[in-house]
């Protein structure tokens, strides 16, 4: 009976004793994944910051420690949140603003960065995720609010990401809360609701229209021109074989009588009743001639030879 | 036996003692000592600290940085115009003496900050006009919440802490105005389109209108060119005449087969024609019938 209490001691004072050094092993190493980085406190003072691997130490009540994935890239979505599979959601109150010419932008915020600082991040601080969030909230306000809202929607992008990293760095600086800036992206950024976009893409689209128009302008004029020189180049054209036909007219005309007039100096007069009497022969064939010689009777050509005069039916009488 | 209960009382009583007189003081807080509720002392170092046991209490006090995110407030500016704002601020305990005394709690504190800060907010935000709030640079928007800062912190230094920095986080305009806001975009950007329209119809028409008139220059100077050269043939044309009746003999031949060909010409067709008998055609003829 004493024997057996005495075993049954034995036993539970052997298990008590497992579980305590499980407790003093498990209390006295600890280990650090590659992208954290462990603090150490001894009786609550900061002793040391450890990197990954693993790593022993006093064990409670002596010395405590805190992991922290310093190494990690830890990021803030600001207009919008994310849920488990890839479904966004809008989150309005951060992301409408005010831009500089006081008109509202719908604009979202990626932000990365990681813990600079251990000590600071994790004593001199409460809660420095949501103070991060803050002043970005505050840095993204004034930067926003002082660009035009076209800047906002297109061009000015760059810039206001680069602004906006600079001055939260500048803010970092002057108060530091262990944490510092990777990157800062601008996501989305939009007209405030649907029918303020849908003026917006209108302006677009005039634009657009503009652009047709000015191209079919240019279309018209670069058919056209040359329509109108090729029109001109035939006009002219025209009018020099005009001038010349009228020249070699002249010189035909001058050519042809030269060569008559040698003859006609040679032979004046023949030459002369030649060409009166060709010219004769030309013409009389179809004419009618009536010679008046002071009588009543008038002799009528052609001669015919059949009856070489004709009375003129109206002196017939006389 | 009754010694070694007296012993294991001893040792108890003894780490019970040791328990209450040592404490530690963790990184990122203030440990104070009170004796029946009076400040003792302040330990504003981490570490391993002792006390007198039961008689003296510890209390702890955050020495970190904290935020405190202001109400949002609806504020006038200075031309009357209703804005929401939102800020936050970040403070921390600094004396602690005077903070244990004049508040004594976290909770309240954030109170008095509210207040404070939404007092001075109104008060600076009155003086300036809207747009100058918004829209001014980045550097007039620091020294906004930079007089902010330094006013909050003026009010709230009796109470024994340093407030960092307040910041304007929202400056937005009230439910009804954003509307208004919307229709007035609307419009603006319904102007824009318009204008854009109008300066491609005003421009495309200015480029067909110049096309227009160059072709009616190219045209005109065209047929200007072509009188010229009319004018140049029929020139021409008498000059090299000219040199035939410059001659009086060649003059009066020229004159004689000029005559011919106008009267072959005008006699040209059926046609009926008298002469006289004294006519040199009639000789002619009468010539031939003798």
């Amino acid at each position: 009976m004493k024997t057996e209490t005495v075993k049954m001691i034995r036993l539970v004072g052997l298990i008590v004793l497992v579980i305590l050094l499980i407790a003093l092993g498990r209390s006295s190493f600890f280990s650090v994944s590659e992208s954290e980085q462990a603090v150490l406190t001894t009786f609550g003072k900061y002793t040391k910051t450890v990197d990954a691997g693993l790593h022993g130490k006093l064990p409670w009540p002596f010395q405590q420690v805190t992991i922290l994935p310093v190494n990690l890239t830890q990021k803030i979505e600001l207009g919008y949140g994310s849920s488990g599979n890839n479904q966004y959601y809008s989150i309005p109150e951060e992301s409408m603003m005010i831009t500089g010419d006081l008109n509202i932008v719908n604009i979202d915020f990626f932000v990365e960065w990681k813990i600079s600082d251990p000590y600071r991040y994790l004593f001199e601080t409460d809660s420095p995720n949501v103070i991060l969030k803050n002043m970005l909230q505050s840095t993204v306000r004034s930067v926003v609010g002082t660009k035009q809202i076209d800047d906002v929607l297109t061009t000015g992008k760059i810039q206001i990401q680069a602004d906006v990293k600079e001055m939260l760095r500048q803010h970092l600086e002057s108060q530091d809360i262990g944490v510092m800036i990777l990157d800062v992206k601008v996501n989305d950024s939009e007209p405030p609701t649907e029918d303020v976009a849908k003026a917006f893409r209108d302006v677009e689209t005039a634009k657009q229209e503009k652009e047709t128009a000015l191209n079919e302008a240019i279309a018209y004029k670069n058919s056209k021109l040359p329509e109108a020189n090729a029109q001109a180049d035939k006009i002219v054209r025209a009018a020099e074989g005009l001038k010349q036909s009228k020249i070699n007219e002249a010189m035909g005309e001058r050519d042809r009588f030269l060569s008559m007039y040698e003859e006609y100096a040679n032979f004046p007069q023949i030459t002369r009743d030649r060409m009166y009497l060709e010219a004769l022969e030309d013409i009389l064939p179809n004419i009618r001639v009536y010679i008046d010689d002071g009588s009543n009777v008038l002799k009528l050509l052609p001669l015919d030879g059949s009856d070489s005069t004709n009375v003129l039916p109206g002196s017939a009488g006389n | 036996m009754k010694k070694w209960i007296i012993i294991a009382v001893v040792v108890l009583l003894a780490l019970i003692g040791v328990s209450n007189s040592v404490y530690t003081v963790q990184e990122g807080e203030f440990a104070y000592i009170t004796q029946f509720g009076a400040l003792v002392s302040i330990r504003p170092n981490a570490g391993l600290a002792f006390k007198i046991p039961f008689i003296q209490d510890v209390n702890r006090l955050t020495k970190k940085q904290m935020i405190y995110n202001v109400n949002s407030s609806e504020v006038l500016t200075a031309d009357k115009k209703a804005m929401i704002v939102d800020s936050y601020s970040i403070w921390k305990i600094v004396d602690v003496t005077t903070f244990i005394r004049t508040v004594n709690n976290i909770g309240e504190m954030q109170k008095r900050i509210d207040a404070s800060t939404y007092s001075v907010i109104k008060n600076l935000m009155g003086q300036l006009e809207q747009s100058e709030i918004i829209s001014d640079g980045e550097a007039s928007r620091t020294s906004l919440n930079n007089q902010i800062t330094e006013q909050v912190a003026a009010s709230l230094m009796p109470y024994g802490v340093e407030i960092l920095s307040v910041e304007v986080k929202r400056f937005d305009l009230p439910e009804d105005n954003t509307t208004a806001v919307y229709a007035r975009m609307i419009s603006e950007r319904s102007q824009m389109a318009a204008s854009y329209k109008a300066e491609g119809e005003y421009e495309a028409a200015k480029i067909r209108n110049e096309t227009d008139k160059e072709i009616e220059i190219t045209i005109g100077q065209a047929e200007a060119a072509a009188q010229r050269l009319r004018g140049e043939g029929e020139e021409e044309y008498m000059r090299i005449l000219k040199e035939l009746y410059n001659d009086p003999a060649k003059a009066e031949f020229y004159l004689f087969v000029r005559e011919l060909e106008a009267m072959k010409k005008s006699l040209q067709g059926e046609k009926t024609i008298i002469l006289g008998s004294d006519s040199p055609l009639v000789k002619i003829i009468n010539q031939v019938s003798d």
